[in-house]
């Protein structure tokens, strides 16, 4: 997996016939980045956006999917605090037949951090055998924290897969108090809890990338 | 005044949920070695009482007491009270998507050594642990590495915390219901799986509604718990008493 910087005046990317890009987007301060990617036919593209601490970050984000057979694996994961005010706009445009997508976005904010996220799947008319998914999950630490999650499918074909699911909740009690009638600390069993929630989304990351994200889920833990 | 033996020992205990009062004047002492059996009809509060015990923070002691060892349990977090020795098997053990059974234990494993001022346990060693006790339920080697309870049949999950229970070795096991739902040989492993683990040191309470567990653990006190009382405590042979006649003839006499 190779870093991408993001530039701020906007960023155009192609993914040509067949090749593959595996890209990981770290982000860890203030910024708005507007982002074009296009996938020709049977290019295949890894997206993780990591998004950390107390930042102003507004992506938009389009994939726009041309060729048949492309696929593309989106991720993103914020880990927020402090006033960070984090927005995702997703667009993910099946243009053509035969393409596969699959969005996996897991946000957590603590302090009065607060998250949009907005995601648009939109399959064309003669995008059929679309396969297209996207979940987007929100874990709320504080009751000044906000997570907003809007997921929109405009469906223009019919022989396709679209899935998609929004969820934003909280620690879940039941979990914190098995973990603690073991004996975990109540910080160990959040901090358990929230790298399991997080690494939901960290599939496609190698290894020492989520492992150095130790630090930040125990500080958002406390 | 409390005899120097006591255990667990719970006086006037009031406990609410809430608004709702549960547990209403509970009065229960549990010495090292004992096994007390606890049964009653559905809602009387069994499992409120386990919870309670084991701290469980939506529960709030509203009078009476709870001591442990001779030490205040009321102001422990469910951990410190985990740290003192004291287990709750649940009755509806909690599904851990993404965490595995092994990493469970070994976090738990680690906090209890902690405690004691160890470091963590050795990679060898905690696997013989989890062979070891894995083997006293019978449990298939293929449990540790999946995920906490997760997909787990009633039964699985009900061996499971007898698992954790051999692993944390406690010195007071309070199993709820751990004999629901099990197949007559996992009853019978579960049963002499919890019986290997009795110590003169330790002390069990089980909750239960049938007779058949307590085949495997004798009990030397069985009470009956009802509208949040204990309102009748007997031997062993109460069990098979209430499983032909019921409750009603101890609630018609109340
Ligand atoms: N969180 C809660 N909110 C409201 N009522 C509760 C709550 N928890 C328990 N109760 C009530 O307290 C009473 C006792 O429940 P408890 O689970 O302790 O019963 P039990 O004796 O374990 O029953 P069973 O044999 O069915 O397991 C029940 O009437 C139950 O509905
Ligand atoms: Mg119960």
């Amino acid at each position: 997996m190779e870093t991408l910087e993001l530039k701020e005046g906007g960023m155009k990317l192609r993914i040509e016939a067949g090749c593959s890009r595996s890209l990981l987007v770290m982000q860890q301060s203030d910024g708005v980045y507007p982002v074009d990617i296009t996938l020709e036919q049977d290019a295949s593209l890894d997206l993780a956006f990591i998004v950390l601490g107390d930042v102003r970050v507004d992506n938009s984000l389009s994939v726009n999917l041309v060729g048949r057979g492309a696929t593309c694996r989106l991720r993103g994961l914020w880990l927020l605090g402090g006033k960070a005010d984090v927005k995702f706009d997703v667009r993910m445009n099946h243009e053509t037949g035969y393409c596969t997508s699959e969005q996996i976005f897991k946000g957590i904010c603590s302090g009065s951090a607060r998250s949009d996220f907005f995601g648009l799947i939109k399959v064309a008319p003669d995008a059929q055998k679309t396969d297209a998914r996207q979940q987007c999950h929100n874990l709320l630490l504080t009751d000044d924290a906000r997570a907003n999650a809007k997921p929109q499918l405009e469906i223009y074909a019919d022989d396709v897969i679209c899935t998609h699911g929004a969820t934003v909740g909280r620690l879940n009690d039941d979990e914190l108090f098995y973990m603690r009638s073991r004996g975990i600390s109540l910080d160990e069993a959040k901090r358990i809890q929230l790298t399991v929630f997080a690494a939901g989304a960290l599939d496609i990351v190698p290894e020492d990338v989520s492992a150095g994200l130790e630090g930040w889920i125990e500080a958002i833990s406390r | 005044m409390a005899d120097n033996d006591i255990m667990l020992d719970i006086r006037g205990l009031h406990a609410s949920v809430g608004d709702i009062e549960i547990l209403k004047g509970i009065d229960l002492q549990v010495k090292a070695g004992e096994v007390h059996a606890i049964m009653g009809p559905n809602g009387a509060g069994k499992s409120t009482l386990a919870a309670t015990l084991a701290g469980r923070d939506n529960i709030s002691v509203t009078q009476g007491s709870l001591t442990f060892d001779g030490e205040d349990l009321v102001p422990m977090t469910p951990e410190e009270r985990s740290w003192k020795g004291i287990f709750l098997g649940f009755q509806y053990p909690v599904e851990i998507p993404g965490l595995s059974n092994a990493n469970f234990m070994k976090a738990a494993v680690n906090e209890h050594r902690k405690q004691r001022g160890l470091g963590p346990v050795s990679a060898v060693e905690f696997l013989r642990m989890m062979k070891e006790k894995m083997a006293l339920v019978e449990m298939d080697s293929s449990f540790s590495s999946r995920a906490v309870n997760a997909g787990f049949s009633g039964g699985e999950k009900k061996r499971n915390e007898v698992f954790q229970m051999a692993m944390l070795d406690p010195r007071l096991s309070i199993l709820d219901e751990s004999d629901s739902g099990l197949d007559v040989d996992a009853l019978r492993i579960v049963g002499t799986g919890v019986d290997k683990l009795r110590r003169p040191d330790n002390a069990t309470i089980l909750i239960t509604h049938y007779q058949r567990l307590l085949d495997y653990i004798v009990p030397d006190f069985i009470h009956v718990l009802y509208k949040g009382r204990i309102v009748m405590t007997g031997g062993k042979e109460l069990a098979r008493e209430i499983e032909d006649r019921g409750y009603d003839w101890i609630i018609n006499t109340l």
